[in-house]
């Protein structure tokens, strides 16, 4: 892994310098069934194109956002805001 | 009242730094030799430690309103980009992160501007080692210590980035004549070893305040 | 014989460079500086250079380029270094590898008359049965096939590696003609460029080429031979200060986003740049023939880099094979250096005159035509080569020679276009294997494309620049029908077993055709089964060869015959270079007491990036001391979080599972941090120092970990809560132990009494001008207060402590010790004595928990968890006295079979006799219960469940 990745704040920047965290996804009502918190916890989608994650900013902004990345070909991807993506939808 | 010690303790031990005090911390002064670190100054490079540099850091929606209270004109710098006059410098580092260096025992001043702070301040003082670069040939240590571009056209003197030097952390500010390294203390020792490491092959020594005293303006370096 | 040149009929010889000398296997080799160790061998006359891997055949000088794996050669101790690549110093010392007892008379040859019973596989088969005889066999192997070898005593271990780092605007990999122009072309849009070339000149192989420069895209160079124009092209961008030229860079790898790796000298380049030219040219085609690695078997260009550049005639009598007008270049300057030309073989039929071809018929030098090699005779150098029918069969003539040179057409040098991950496609048309579609951002250009002439390498180098200068895409370009040079027959059909293939393991067409016949018939497992192009050059003079000849003898299609991936390490790169300085691989976090600890003679132990002091002195006299007297521990690592604002309550309620909304100004309490899926991972104290404020100390290895996470729930979240990090900002010890109220009492005005500062709770005061914030917590189990203080005054504060602490009996103590201490006590440490598994009601802290809440991280899980029936507890245990102590992770065991472990084990100095913490079956975990520990040699102790904890159990000491 050597792509640059793109930070919302900082640029552009060797993968390295960020922690990815996991696939975005909706957190369930606190009520929700346990087999929808179960299928939360340890269900991960890993798609073969376009997935949105959260990464952090670990050795720059220290910064969570979240990328839209093709995971096919990893230097095509989009960072944003989390308070964008509530935007989008 | 108990002397404050620059993280670089040890260090100044090792290398038999001449100390001073400043403002009740114990800084180095010079490292034995003031004419052959000036010189290298000069010449080749040298790293100095200004640690004791008062540090304040606002986060938060306020920050930028906050930041303004203390120095005026914060609130208008473009992110990655930062502010001085003569006592202190403002870097924002996000839209919502500020950190404000200030000389050392001035933080009470800046801190007295703002009354009831709105965003979330943090007196940085104690928890960050600062070092700065100096020299023509800092560039070459640089180069050998992080992998984030730092080329002069595209990072100009006074913007400021954070990235890593050495995998430490790091908020690199760039001045006229110098660099400046902000980082957490408790790695402060273990990256002035790493930058020494690979500085010495350029000629970079370590020197004190006697030699590159603390400035953020290119007039008074 | 091969010698040195004064004059050369066709251009000025250069004889500037100062004699040195160097050893080679003990003897003393004559050198001119500027030498490589290749050139300076071959105008000593030494033929064999090296043993090949397997039959140990002699291998002489090839490409005098590094792109085989016959120079390889051991410099001051440091194997596998390219004796083709390395510059001649004064004094070194070179020594051939893979031979006994030496490089002229190898024992080991014995292999290659075997050649008929050492199939591919041989060893594989032979030896794998019975078991006991593979790794015997294996080291005896090892010894014959092989490369050179490590000097063990790490005598290059001063040298100085260093990794750095460049952003070009354009990085140009290939200083021939087409990289330069490429660069000029750049130049000229205002661009910073980055050039990079693997030697120690710029120009490429237009160095050593006489063709006059004609219609090119840069007029000054009009008219000029192509060695006096790329000279003049390369001085004239010399000095420009937007361009950097790396000399003598040996380009590795081309990584994901275009990342361009580079070993020059000692340092590991690391380029990132807008755009990357690769320009980085070709080779000559490797010709398969029957003895076709003979020591005096050379590569066109090879020769001509040796008279033109080093000044040397490489032999005295000569034969060249050619299917291109580059052959007679070649034979001419062959010529115009002495060498006796004893025949021009071209396998092209007449009347393909091109410009040097006329020259060398003006010469009456003889030319035989629609021919080719078939045969090489001789065994340590060339003596003899049969020629014949391109297809091969009858040969029909034979020649004494000490020099054969191949012009058999280009091979373009794809290694790092295929790091770009395209595959290499034949183009029947330009008759080479070329990579049509690079990854964005990356251009090609040059005769990696398929041979050119000067001038269209200058012009098509020059619009490459240009259009990466400007962001435009590749440019195509064709080339004229001219350009292109026929492919002969992958295989020259002579008869003879020799027919090498790959020339680093020692793979003939033989090999490879059994190895088909045996089912390996794809090119990518013809390469595994062969070990076809995976020696010291992977593939590099190979590859093409082998992707045709398994099309030939497989019957595959072009379009599947093509090589197999090529990965970096693109050139033999040094472990050194890769790993870089010590201090690349990870940095140390020192507290502020770091200094004092050492001081005092402290044994450090590392915990993560962390030093902390593991003990002073033995661990079980220094928890006496905390037993006894009073002792002090630096707990600076731990993590350090504030937290305030309107909404603080309902951000810690739902972050952590306990309540807080009761705990008063002044009071702490014990806390844990479960995950969503309920899992146990943290625990620590939560205090209202000051009302609205909550301060957070969490674990050592979680103090990053739960602020991020704190900042992800708030980026998510709608919480106006602030949350301070001042985990290097405030620094603390542990000053704990009996006397620790009377010691404290003396040096700080603050009421210590039971009534005024009871346990779990805190207090702020100052000490000598530094602030202080107090906890009574009592981790070790003794009467103890966590005093946090600023960072600053770390040192100091721990010097004054020891100092006043001095006439109480203060000691120092680590962190192994306080492990004894709170093992005593019954705590836990999560991540210790729980894992991913371990939920908190099992572990035994479920009183920390306060499920009566709307939401909070883990709240579906507990639930869950509370359902289930508690099928495993952590336990506090004792042994008998005089039982010997099991190590930390031990089974426990019921009827013979593992039910549980050991999580933590130690002697208590205390109670003298050893005590931990397992994990047991509910049914056996009531206090009073036994159960067995089997030690790792086997035999069993049996421990006690207790109630609480071993010492104290009811906590007197504690509160009182």
């Amino acid at each position: 892994m050597s792509f640059q990745l793109n930070c919302p704040n900082c640029g552009k920047r060797a993968v390295s310098e960020f922690s990815f965290k996991c696939e975005y996804m909706e957190r369930p009502e606190a009520d929700a069934d346990f087999k929808e918190w179960g299928d939360y916890i340890f269900l991960r989608e890993n798609k073969k194109g376009t997935q949105t994650e959260w990464w952090f900013h670990r050795s720059g902004c220290q910064s969570w956002f979240l990328v839209e990345r093709d995971t096919t070909n990893n230097t095509d991807h989009k960072s944003f805001w989390y308070k964008d993506l509530k935007q989008k939808k | 009242m108990l002397i404050k010690n620059s993280p670089l303790s040890g260090i100044y031990r090792r290398h038999s730094a001449n100390t001073v005090e400043v403002s009740g911390w114990l800084m180095a002064d010079d490292f034995g030799n003031p004419e052959k670190e000036q010189k290298h100054l000069q010449e080749q490079c040298v790293i100095a430690d200004w640690s004791h540099l008062g540090k304040i850091s606002l986060s938060g929606a306020k920050a930028s309103s906050d930041a303004e209270k203390m120095i005026k004109g914060a609130s208008k710098i473009k992110v990655l980009n930062t502010l001085s006059d003569q006592t202190s410098v403002a870097f924002r580092l996000t839209q919502n992160d500020y950190l404000l260096l200030t000389g050392s025992g001035n933080e009470e001043s800046l801190l007295d501007k703002l009354k009831k702070p709105q965003s979330t301040l943090i007196n940085q003082t104690g928890a960050m080692g600062c070092f700065a670069l100096g020299g023509a040939r800092r560039d070459e240590v640089l180069e050998r210590s992080t992998a984030v571009d730092l080329r002069r056209d595209r990072v100009t003197a006074g913007s400021v980035l954070q990235s890593t030097l050495h995998t430490v952390s790091c908020t690199i500010y760039r001045t006229e004549d110098l660099d400046i390294l902000v980082h957490s203390r408790t790695f402060s020792e273990s990256l002035f070893d790493a930058l020494m490491d690979v500085g010495i092959g350029v000629g970079m020594i370590p020197t004190g305040l006697s030699v590159l005293p603390v400035s953020f303006n290119k007039e008074d370096a | 014989m091969s010698r040195r040149i004064d004059s050369h009929e066709f251009y000025e010889v250069d004889k500037s460079g100062k004699e040195i000398s160097f050893l080679f296997d003990g003897s003393v080799v004559w050198a001119r500086e500027g030498d490589t160790i290749s050139s300076a061998l071959v105008a000593s006359g030494r033929k064999i250079v090296s043993r090949s891997f397997k039959y140990h055949r002699p291998r002489g000088i090839y490409d005098a380029d590094g792109y085989g794996p016959e120079s390889l050669v051991t410099v001051d101790d440091e194997p596998n270094l390219l004796a083709d690549r390395v510059l001649a110093r004064n004094g070194m010392d070179v020594r051939s590898q893979n031979n006994w007892p030496s490089l002229d008379f190898d024992l080991a040859e014995i292999n290659d008359v075997f050649v008929p019973f050492l199939p591919n596989g041989f060893y594989y088969k032979m030896f794998h049965k019975p078991k006991w005889l593979w790794p015997i066999a294996e080291k005896q192997i090892r010894k014959v096939a092989g490369l050179g070898s490590i000097d063990t005593a790490g005598r290059h271990n001063s040298r100085r590696y260093e990794k750095r780092y460049r952003f070009p605007d354009i990085c140009i990999v290939g200083g021939g003609p087409s990289g330069l122009a490429a660069a000029k072309a750049a130049l000229g849009e205002g661009k910073q460029v980055l050039l990079l070339d693997d030697h120690p000149e710029l120009g490429g192989h237009s160095l050593h080429s006489l063709a006059r420069i004609q219609e090119s895209p840069f007029s000054e160079l009009e008219g000029l031979s192509e060695h006096e124009g790329i000279r003049k092209l390369a001085a004239e961008l010399q000095d420009n200060p937007n361009l950097e030229i790396m000399s003598g860079a040996m380009v590795f790898g081309v990584y994901e986003d275009n990342l361009v790796a580079a070993q020059w000298g000692n340092d590991l380049m690391k380029i990132r740049a807008d755009k990357v030219i690769l320009a980085t040219g070709a080779s000559d085609r490797h010709l398969v023939f029957d003895n076709n690695d003979r020591p005096g078997i050379m590569t066109a260009r090879g020769v001509e880099r040796l008279i033109m550049v080093h000044g040397i005639a490489p032999a005295e009598e000569a034969v060249v094979v050619t299917t291109h007008d580059g052959g007679y270049h070649t034979a001419l300057l062959l010529h115009g250096a002495g060498v006796k030309l004893k025949a021009v073989v071209d396998s092209r039929a007449s009347g393909t005159e091109g410009v040097f071809e006329k020259q060398l018929e003006d010469l009456n030098i003889p030319i035989y035509r629609e021919m080719t090699a078939h045969r090489a005779h001789g065994r340590k150098k060339l003596q003899r080569v049969d020629v014949g029918p391109v297809k091969g069969g009858e040969s029909f003539q034979s020649f004494d020679c000490d020099l054969l040179v191949t012009a058999v057409g280009l091979m373009p040098r794809l290694n790092l276009l295929s790091m770009g991950r395209g595959r290499p496609e034949w183009d029947a048309e330009r008759q080479v294997l070329r990579i049509m579609n690079l990854p964005e951002d990356m251009y090609s250009v040059g005769e990696v494309e398929g041979p050119a002439d000067i001038s269209s390498l200058l012009q098509q180098g020059m619009e490459t620049g240009l259009a990466a200068a400007k962001g435009n895409e590749q440019p195509k370009f064709n080339r004229k029908p001219e350009e292109n040079i026929e492919a002969l027959p992958a295989d020259i059909e002579s008869g003879g077993d020799h027919h090498f293939i790959c020339k680093c393991m020692d793979v003939t067409r033989k090999e490879a055709c059994m190895s088909i016949d045996e089912g390996f018939d794809q090119v990518e497992s013809l390469k595994r089964y062969t070990s076809l192009g995976m020696g010291p050059c992977q593939g590099k003079s190979c590859h093409e060869a082998v992707a045709r000849l398994a099309a030939l003898d497989t019957g595959l299609t072009e379009s599947d015959a093509v090589p197999t991936t090529m990965r970096p390490p693109a050139f033999p790169v040094s472990f050194g270079l890769l790993s870089g300085r010590a201090h690349h691989l990870g940095p140390i976090r020192r507290t502020p007491m770091h200094h004092c600890h050492i001081d005092l003679g402290v044994k450090f132990l590392d915990a993560g990036a962390w030093k902390r002091p593991d003990s002073y002195m033995d661990p079980q006299q220094e928890a006496l001391y905390v037993r006894k007297g009073v002792a002090m521990i630096d707990v600076s690592t731990l993590g350090k979080i504030e937290l305030s604002g309107p909404d603080v309550i309902e951000f810690m309620h739902f972050m952590l599972p306990g309540k807080f909304a009761k705990l008063d100004v002044g009071r702490t309490r014990y806390a844990i941090m479960i995950g969503e899926d309920g899992i146990l991972f943290e625990d620590g104290t939560i205090s209202q120092i000051e009302k609205g404020k909550y301060y957070i100390s969490t674990t050592t290895g979680n103090q990053d970990a739960i602020y991020t996470l704190f900042q992800w729930w708030l980026t998510t979240g709608d919480y106006d809560v602030q949350v301070k990090n001042l985990s290097a900002g405030i620094s603390g010890v542990n000053i704990t132990g009996p006397k620790v109220r009377e010691f404290l009492s003396s040096i700080i005005d603050l009421d210590f009494s039971n009534e005024a500062f009871p346990y779990m709770h805190n207090r702020q005061a100052t000490l000598e001008g530094v602030p202080l914030n107090l906890f009574r917590i009592g981790f070790t189990g003794e009467l103890g207060y966590e005093i946090h203080f600023p960072s600053e005054f770390g040192e100091s504060l721990w010097n004054y402590f020891m100092e006043k602490g001095e006439p109480f009996g203060l000691k120092p103590f680590g962190v192994e010790t306080q492990r004894i201490l709170r093992l005593e006590k019954g705590h836990l440490i999560p991540g210790a004595d729980t894992d991913a598994l371990s939920n908190p009601y099992e572990a035994g802290v479920g009183f920390a928990i306060k499920d009566d809440k709307e939401d909070f991280i883990g709240k579906a899980f507990l639930a869950e968890f509370k359902q289930r029936e508690i099928e495993n507890r952590l336990v506090p245990y004792k042994l008998q006295e005089g039982d010997a102590i099991p190590i930390d992770g031990v089974a426990v065991i019921a009827d013979g079979k593992p039910v549980g472990r050991v999580t933590s084990s130690r002697m208590s100095p205390t109670l003298g006799y050893g005590i931990g913490m397992a994990w047991v079956p509910a049914g056996s975990s009531e206090a009073g219960n036994h159960f067995n520990i089997r030690s790792l040699d086997g035999t069993n102790v049996i421990a006690t469940v207790l109630d609480h904890a071993a010492y104290d159990p009811e906590g007197q000491i504690l509160k009182s």
